[in-house]
């Protein structure tokens, strides 16, 4: 598989290892939000759609 | 755009904010998945895929059966929305089947059917936009919020609280189960089904009670609801089966960590693949990087959507909660939002539109996806309509669909057919059918017991899929001299 493809799963899976990681990192608070919703609803889908952009030929 | 818009329809679209609602932070997992399969999908695509598969008959004729089954889901929900409206199912069924038929037959309208996409986007927003007006405070302020409630209770304004709604399933048993002592009245004359619970000893009791007379429920007792029952509930009581607290909504799991780990990568699975069995075949091209620009906005705006309104949902309207979560009763949220308005009743049927025109684009995409089939839109649409009479499911039809496209054509989309082995394409495909249909046909006969028998039955394309490609894997390398 290529390399924008195996970023973007990357990108992807980076939720549910978030889920995982110690400290319940995912529940820390940034501006009242935690972390697992900012990079869920927010942040991962905009950096996944920036990749696909990046990766497209022109 | 294509993609998008067959990508989008309304089951998947309100899967989002009901799993959102539902599962609390873990449904976050589907809203991702909701804009990156079918991004993943537009990169991993192999260029020209359709000539270089050789997508003979077999795969069209799958590609047909999981086009037929999405169609299906969204006019089984269609259903549902004159259900919830009560109408008969038919009346939500019929014109939705015969808009999309028109839309196929009209030459004007199948080229118009990109501007259904914004149509739909601004139908739904406007409601969401004038919640946010309404409550006076940003979806994050809202979040925030949500996340810090001790409890979710019933407000003394709740139409639940001073008039009684309905409540309980269109279909199956519903127990109701209270946590505190509440005072509960029915507003019609049928007697009320309780399972007492006297210090752990549990008996069924049934009660007729006199219009007005009520009955108080104790900590531990469950209400049996196998019907909507219009009832009366106690303010500021805890709102029966929403979340313990803002917080456990918020950051914890409400599912047990084996079968947690093996949902998300099922359900994972089962998207994105899904999402490569309808970019792939008739896709002869990857998307333009302006398409992509644009279906990428779509996507971000209608998650954006989802996400809103299930934050709006549980902080003004944790009844929804009461009966299991319903994708379509949701879309009554402007309603109770902005309680007493006449605009609330207008903006949830903006909402509803919203979905029609969703609901057209993406029978326009599928329809374009079907034209190697031979061009049968018209017998998948009725086929589709009468199928969507009987109550399924339709969120459960619309994984079925994707698992069925992950489990065998993606895989071929992915690895494409053994140049020098034609016919291990079709044992491919064929593996993948089998082993799907297979295992879901065993968890309806042996429902399953422990955490990783019940997900292989929730996602087939666990098993289905890895087969399917191991096939084409082994068939691709070169043959020993």
């Amino acid at each position: 598989m290529r390399r924008g493809p195996l970023a973007l799963l990357l990108i992807l899976f980076a939720l549910p290892a978030l889920f995982l990681a110690p400290f319940d990192l995912g529940a820390a608070r940034i501006a009242g939000v935690s972390l697992a919703w900012w990079y869920g609803g927010a942040v991962g889908p905009l950096l996944a759609l920036v990749l696909t952009l990046v990766c497209l030929p022109r | 755009m294509r993609v998008v818009s067959a990508w989008a329809t309304p089951v998947l679209l309100l899967a989002v904010p009901t799993a959102l609602m539902v599962e609390g932070r873990d449904g976050l997992w589907l809203g991702f998945l909701f804009v990156v399969a079918p991004l993943f999908a537009s990169l991993a695509t192999p260029e020209r895929t359709a000539a270089a598969a050789g997508f003979q008959s077999f795969p069209a004729v799958l590609g047909l059966l999981v086009v037929s089954v999405i169609v299906w889901a969204n006019l089984s929900l269609a259903g549902d929305v004159a259900t919830w409206l009560g109408w008969p199912r038919w009346l939500g069924v019929v014109p939705a089947a015969l808009a999309a038929g028109v839309s196929g037959v009209w030459p004007r309208a199948s080229r118009a059917w990109l501007w259904l996409v914004p149509i739909g986007l601004v139908a739904l927003l406007l409601p969401m936009a004038a919640m946010v007006r309404t409550s006076g405070s940003n979806p994050l302020a809202i979040w925030t919020d949500v996340a810090s409630q001790p409890a979710f209770r019933f407000s003394p304004e709740s139409p639940w609280v001073t008039e009684g709604r309905a409540v309980g399933p269109r279909r199956g048993l519903v127990l109701l189960a209270f946590d505190e002592e509440h005072r509960l009245t029915p507003a019609d004359p049928r007697p009320l089904r309780v399972e007492v619970n006297d210090s752990g000893r549990v008996q069924v009791q049934e009660w007729t009670l006199a219009p007005g007379q009520s009955v108080t429920l104790r900590p531990g007792d469950r209400l049996q609801l196998d019907g909507p029952r219009r009832l009366k509930f106690e303010a500021d009581k805890r709102v029966p089966g929403a979340p313990v607290s803002g917080t456990a909504w918020a950051d914890s799991s409400f599912v047990p960590r084996p079968l947690r780990l093996l949902s998300t990568l099922g359900l994972g699975l089962t998207l994105l693949g899904g999402a490569l069995a309808l970019a792939g075949p008739a896709g002869s091209a990857r998307p333009a990087r302006a398409g992509a620009v644009l279906g990428g906005a779509v996507l971000l705006a209608l998650l954006a959507w989802a996400e809103c309104w299930a934050v709006y949902a549980v902080r003004w309207a944790p009844e929804l909660y009461m009966g299991g979560v319903n994708g379509v009763a949701i879309l009554e949220l402007p309603t109770l939002v902005l309680r007493g308005s006449a605009w609330g009743l207008l903006l949830a049927g903006a909402g509803v539109v919203g979905l029609l025109a969703l609901f057209l684009a993406g029978c326009a995409a599928l329809r374009d996806r079907l034209t190697e089939a031979g061009g049968l839109w018209a017998g998948v649409l009725v086929a589709a309509a009468v199928l969507a009479l009987l109550p399924l499911e339709s969120w459960a039809l619309m994984l079925s669909a994707l698992g069925l496209g992950a489990s065998c054509l993606a895989p071929l989309i992915l690895f494409g057919p053994p140049p020098a082995r034609s016919h291990a394409a079709t044992w491919a495909l064929a593996v993948g059918v089998v082993l799907f249909l297979g295992v879901t046909a065993a968890g309806k006969v042996w429902p399953p017991g422990g955490a990783v028998a019940q997900a292989l039955v929730a996602y087939p394309a666990l098993v289905a899929a890895p087969a399917a490609a191991a096939v084409l894997r082994v068939a691709g390398r070169p043959a020993r001299a």
